[in-house]
């Protein structure tokens, strides 16, 4: 049995058309690797922000933030961690005249001075935005965003007993 | 006619091996570049994350410090949190712990409630004399140089106050600024 000349041509052509073939094959399935890893690694840092101390600090300073509403008598004044459960549990604060603030609302209103005094957003500060999400066992209580959300985050989140979750995130 | 068919086949076989050894060496520097690339940003942010947390430890033990803290004047011990009462009559003998602190300045500064006039640090009503004792804004304890890095941290300033003779406690939201 002898190959004609023609014929050990075309077979060679073909051998190298699957080899090429082949190695096409191997270098699409490395492209689609990476880019699953670069998207992963993409989608990760979005997620995620570095844990910050100087987040953390303002968090434990604003929970001791002394409010206006009272327990039982004046001047038993709450901090905003103790109105945030008094918040969840719908019980109003104390007043002479009878049924007093709703907690919640003062919770709101303290809350958004706190952070608007503390943090300064804007193209021409540090802080380009912040978020600050309270939630009750996955129920949102509060939430303030302002700004813009970058890629480079900070944050801290503190969770209480009862499934009381504060989260805050400031982007630069 | 053989021998020359067998030495080009030779040929393309070594070119594909040459084309296989550089694509795969392209490649490895590649994943090697993006595996660095990608441990390095870690690496950046661990050093920053680091960096901060040494700055805030330093401010921290001052606001923990007998000399600053609440202990436990206002109910449950807590951390970060500064005595006013302390602080404004620590003031008045600073000159004493001046070698005790290696920094060149120790600021309080309110944050929270705030007036806009004491944006300005020269609005000498802002900062904290006996006569304005507690409706200030700033509270300096050690004045020294102007000049050196900041580090500040958020610490609870807390102050007994009177209502209608009853004492409370009342703690508001600040900045403890150190300088050196």
């Amino acid at each position: 049995m002898r190959v004609s000349k023609a014929n050990s041509e075309v077979l060679m052509k073909k051998k190298g058309q699957s080899e090429i073939a082949g190695f096409a094959i191997i270098l699409v399935i490395v492209a689609v690797i990476m880019l699953i890893f670069l998207s992963f690694s993409l989608n990760k840092s979005n997620e995620e922000f570095t844990q910050s101390y100087e987040v953390d600090g303002f968090i434990q300073a604003s929970l001791e933030y002394t409010t206006v509403c009272a327990q039982n008598y004046e001047p038993n004044y709450l901090s905003i961690r103790k109105v945030l459960v008094k918040c969840v549990e719908n019980d109003p604060c104390y007043s002479e005249a009878g049924i007093g603030p709703n907690p919640c609302k003062i919770l709101n209103e303290t809350l958004t001075d706190l952070v608007k005094s503390s943090w300064n957003v804007g193209e021409d500060w540090p802080t380009k935005g912040y978020v600050l999400n309270i939630t009750n066992k996955g129920e949102e209580l509060f939430s303030l965003e302002e700004g813009n959300i970058t890629k480079n985050s900070k944050g801290s989140s503190q969770e209480f007993e009862g499934g009381l979750t504060v989260q805050f995130i400031v982007y630069n | 006619m053989r021998n020359v068919n067998s030495g080009k086949k030779g040929q393309v076989k070594i070119q594909q091996m040459a084309f296989m050894i550089v694509t795969l060496t392209i490649f490895f520097i590649l994943v090697g570049l993006f595996a660095l690339s990608y441990s390095y940003s870690g690496l950046k942010s661990s050093k920053a994350a680091l960096d901060e947390k040494n700055a805030m430890l330093l401010v921290s033990k001052l606001a923990n410090s007998p000399e600053f803290s609440c202990e436990g004047s206002f109910g449950n011990e807590k951390v970060s949190c500064v005595d006013f009462d302390k602080v404004m009559s620590l003031k008045s003998s600073s000159s004493k712990y001046e070698t005790f602190w290696d920094f060149k300045d120790i600021e309080i500064r309110k944050i929270y409630p705030s007036t806009n006039d004491c944006d300005n640090e020269k609005n000498i009503k802002c900062v904290c004399t006996e006569q304005n004792y507690p409706n200030c804004q700033i509270l300096k304890v050690l004045s020294g140089n102007s000049t050196g890095n900041d580090v500040s941290t958020f610490v609870s300033l807390c102050r007994k106050e009177s209502f209608h003779g009853t004492f409370y406690d009342k703690c508001e939201l600040a900045k403890l600024i150190v300088r050196f």
